[in-house]
């Protein structure tokens, strides 16, 4: 997979503009972020993540 | 006319294979992991369901835009299989993600039906889905199916019936926009179709269930996941051991009674002595450990089903990337602990080729359940009349050493195989789900039937080899000593002991490592017939061959079986690749004998060489 295919490969996973996530944290060894969309986890790397444009929405515990 | 042949797809872990195992009477095993079918099945609709169909099971897929191998056979089913309809199955609870892949079925205009699942686990979660309007909606027979009961199979079968025709499957690649919109029009119709229960809100259709949500606060924590990592794998492995201790008894017990009434029924005869010393004996030697390979069947089992692999794949993708693995690669691992032949398979979840290869070649160095009795047997040696947890804390090492060298051989092969390709991870992490204790148990026992079957095959002709070899041609000499030093399998084991002597052993070990060759288990049986042993005395087989073990010495009088020739066995067990089917599916997921020939030579090779230096370092350090 390319950059290019990456970013496609997030989008046909809901991954879209205007879609809500909920940051759920990350594994050890500073490993894969967590989200959560559409009702599923989603473990990502750094270089997966790094595709996604994300504007923070405290909603104190439940994230 | 011909039979209409339909494809059940959809998105991983939607409930396709247990769909498919309604349909078809077939037993495939559905597993709470994302990727668990890497190839297609083809089957025909049960006759009870009056609907005479080809059904295909297909690799899960989250669009038709293929990015690994696995998800490359759904599209080829769809260009070459010509299937004249398709089961679009979609999991009520991730509605807002599967309803993707039917809207893409639909716009490439293949007929559709779809089946909804686990609409229970939903009216859980406080919400209820109208199954008319949403078939109104989307122009398409839906038909609610529940995979535990099997109720809505006959009506799917009859509506993919009436969709069936004949259609030209083209691939269209979808750029941004036309997904961004297609979202849109799901979210729409989910606005429409979906109605909420009690006090829950609509909002939180489109949030994990919150059983998950709390599991997985402890389990992915970046402080507590890795001891949780480390106490479910560590728990799993020890209990191998002293679970298992009553019930191998019991299995010992058993092939002696066995052994004795078959002497005094067949005679002192030839045939006798074959069926007692050699069959029954061998046969016994390896199956006094099924039990515990059962436990590590069960274990693995529950692990699947519960949902924690994928959870695991995560925790562990920043220490495998490391070496050049994937988290991915995590499950293929795992798997090889049970057997590397599906573990090769499982490996096709990776979507980079460089990470795909480097998990073929190392899965041989996790230590496989053919492995189990080779291991269990030392290590029973090696702490005889010690308390049980010796043994399993030692079986646990022997585990994480496996683990700890493939990490290695991972480290030195991605160095030597360089690629450019990125990689990437990317993992769904599904709803944990309560294992059912019965049908783990049942898998359990049917993947340990298979291994019986596997081993008894190898045990039986390896059996009649090494008997015939190792009483033949003075089979009426009175003195058993003098009969095996004469027989051909002496004359043949006299070539290996030059080899074999730095290793510490002599011919007899040398021939029962190459019998293990043909299957690594038979390294038992061919101990335990070519020492000999029988159930004489008041021991029992295990303990009858430990004894013989103990006392038995090379031709200069020492002892073969010293703490330092012991432990090089174990490690030379670790190590080689004696497993001739993985050698050929090697060949087949990588599409290449040299890679295949290569590694069974390299890892060969290596175990000989290490097993050699690790033999004369322990020696130099004054154990014997």
């Amino acid at each position: 997979m390319g950059p290019s295919d990456l970013t496609l490969r997030l989008q046909q996973l809901g991954f879209i503009q205007g879609e809500t996530i909920w940051f759920l944290g990350r594994t050890a060894f500073q490993g894969p972020f967590l989200v959560e969309l559409r009702g599923v986890a989603v473990a990502l790397r750094d270089i997966e993540a790094r595709c996604l444009e994300v504007k923070w929405i405290d909603q104190g515990s439940d994230r | 006319m011909s039979c209409p042949r339909i494809a059940v797809i959809g998105a991983p872990n939607a409930g396709k294979t247990t769909l498919y195992n309604w349909i078809t009477g077939s037993k495939f095993r559905a597993v709470n992991y994302p990727g668990s079918t890497v190839e297609f099945a083809l089957g025909h609709a049960l006759s009870q369901y009056e609907c005479p169909l080809e059904v295909i099971d297909t690799p899960g897929v989250y669009s038709l835009s293929p990015k690994s191998p696995e998800e490359e056979v759904t599209l080829r089913i769809l260009n070459d299989e010509a299937p004249t309809g398709v089961i679009a199955v979609v999991d009520a609870t991730q509605l807002a993600r599967h309803l993707f892949i039917v809207h893409q079925l639909q716009e490439q205009n293949v007929p559709v039906v779809m089946a909804l699942t686990m609409t229970d686990l939903l009216k859980k979660k406080g919400f209820e889905v109208d199954v008319k309007k949403l078939s109104e909606i989307l122009k398409i027979p839906v038909v609610v199916v529940d995979g535990r009961l099997g109720s809505g199979v006959k009506e799917l079968l009859l509506a993919a019936t009436t969709i069936s025709e004949s259609f030209e499957f083209q691939h269209h690649q979808w750029d941004e926009r036309t997904i961004q919109k297609t979202y849109q029009i799901i979210d729409k119709i989910i606005t429409e179709v979906v109605s909420t229960r009690g006090s829950q809100k609509l909002q939180n259709f489109q949030r994990s269930d919150m059983t998950t949500r709390y599991i997985d606060r402890w389990v992915l924590s970046p402080w507590a996941g890795l001891p949780i990592f480390i106490l479910i794998l560590g728990t799993l492995f020890t209990s191998i051991f002293w679970l298992a201790q009553p019930l191998m008894d019991w299995v010992d017990i058993f092939f002696s009674f066995l052994g004795e009434q078959t002497f005094a029924l067949v005679g002192a005869g030839l045939f006798g002595q074959f069926l007692q010393d050699g069959f029954i004996a061998g046969l016994g030697a390896v199956l006094v450990f099924v039990p515990q390979i059962f436990i590590l069947f069960l274990g693995l089992t529950l692990l699947e089903d519960w949902g924690y692999l994928a959870r695991a794949a995560s925790i562990m993708d920043r220490p495998l990337s490391k070496v050049g693995l994937n988290g991915r690669s995590f499950v293929p691992l795992l798997s090889g602990f049970a057997c590397a032949i599906p573990a090769m398979m499982a490996a096709r979840t990776i979507s980079s080729r460089h990470e795909r290869f480097l998990t073929l070649f190392v899965i041989p160095l996790m230590s496989c359940s053919a492995r189990l009795p080779v291991f269990a047997l030392l290590l029973a040696y090696l702490f005889q009349d010690q308390a049980p947890w010796k043994p399993g804390l030692a079986l646990a090492a022997i585990y994480i050493l496996s683990i700890v060298l493939g990490m290695v051989a991972a480290a030195l092969a991605s160095r030597w195989i360089r690629s450019d390709e990125t990689s990437f991870f990317m993992l769904e992490l599904p709803s944990y789900r309560r294992p059912r204790l019965r049908n783990a148990l049942k898998t359990a026992y049917q993947r340990t039937g298979h291994y019986i079957q596997r081993a008894g095959k190898a045990i039986l002709v390896l059996s009649v080899i090494i008997w015939v070899g190792t009483v033949f041609p003075n089979y009426n000499m009175e003195n058993p000593s003098e009969r095996l030093a004469t027989s051909y399998a002496a004359q043949a084991g006299h070539y290996i002991e030059p080899i074999m002597s730095p290793m510490g052993g002599d011919w007899r070990v040398g021939l029962s490592l190459v019998s293990a060759f043909a299957a690594r288990e038979v390294f038992v049986s061919s101990l335990a017939l070519i020492f000999n042993v029988t159930d004489d005395d008041e021991d029992s087989l295990q303990q009858g061959l430990l004894n013989s073990m103990k006392t038995a010495t090379n031709s200069n009088g020492e002892f073969i079986f010293t703490t330092s020739t012991v432990t090089g066995l174990i490690f030379f067990f670790i190590v080689a690749l004696q497993c001739m089917s993985t050698v050929v599916i090697a060949k087949k997921e990588s599409e290449s004998w040299s890679f295949a020939l290569g590694q069974l030579g390299i890892f060969t090779v290596a175990a000989y060489l290490l097993t050699v230096l690790l033999v004369q370092a322990l020696r130099l350090f004054g154990i014997p």
